[in-house]
């Protein structure tokens, strides 16, 4: 199991312009961010929200549920891998 | 940690007007150590320091929050009477608003101070009390139309919310 926590700030003076900072903590992804961003390829990905970084959302509040729906679905595929390999894991001990 | 900065995209379906004005920054800060603090810092302007502080707190001690501050400015008051102005629930009150404005103005205004009373907003006291007719001399040039007060009532019952 390995630990991870990501933080989101969302600040602006109006929906139109506004900033946004992540925080991302993990111990186990070594990617190199630097090449996934600066890439050459056609497809640049957002590292916060895992969308195409070349369609920006300007909506601040739909960035955000975005961002939320795309960590959650995240979070909950973690915890089932997690669940199935206990349970696999229950299973063969039990045999 | 990487910038990106809103840019103009060709396959971006905003006018020319709109890229000029909107602007949006993304920051993304893997691993957050001293020295990215130190440098979001020196980059963030005054305004959003408090609210780094704070998130950056939550983050390095692993705690889960979620915090929405919307302040209620002049300007986003506006806006949010526009908003409610426009929205299906007002032209309803508008067609039932004969009813309304058949009652003697006292009645209304009494029942809004009432309501102000629960609130601890400053403002939104301050909002209750202009539109309280007892308060406004009896010679002012433009009196408080019940109009006026329907919407200032209206918005007592939405900031709360949306704060």
């Amino acid at each position: 199991m390995h630990q991870s926590h990501i933080s989101l700030v969302l600040y602006g003076l109006s929906d139109r312009r506004w900033v946004a900072y992540a925080f991302d903590k993990n111990t186990f992804d070594d990617k190199d961010l630097e090449d996934e961003i600066y890439s050459y390829e056609k497809f640049h990905e957002d590292p916060i929200a895992k969308v195409d970084a070349d369609l920006p959302i300007w909506d601040p509040r739909e960035y955000f549920l975005l961002i939320f729906k795309t960590r959650m679905c995240q979070v909950l595929k973690e915890w089932r891998n997690l669940i199935r390999w206990i349970e696999r894991s229950v299973d063969g001990y039990v045999r | 940690m990487r910038t990106d900065a809103s840019c103009t995209s060709k396959f971006l379906p905003v006018s020319w007007a709109r890229l000029k004005t909107d602007y949006h920054s993304l920051s993304y800060i893997a691993n957050l150590d001293p020295a990215y603090i130190y440098a979001l810092f020196q980059r963030a302007s005054f305004l959003q320091v408090s609210v780094l502080r704070y998130a950056i707190w939550k983050h390095i001690a692993f705690q889960t929050s979620i915090r929405v501050k919307i302040p209620v400015s002049t300007e986003c008051l506006i806006k949010l009477l526009e908003s409610i102005f426009f929205s299906p629930i007002i032209r309803l009150q508008c067609v039932l608003g004969q009813v309304i404005s058949n009652l003697p103005i006292g009645i209304t205004s009494s029942l809004f101070r009432l309501e102000a009373r629960q609130s601890s907003e400053r403002i939104e006291m301050r909002t209750a009390k202009s539109m309280d007719r007892s308060v406004v001399p009896t010679t002012r040039s433009s009196p408080v139309s019940r109009s006026e007060i329907r919407h200032a009532s209206i918005a007592h019952f939405t900031c709360p919310v949306r704060a």
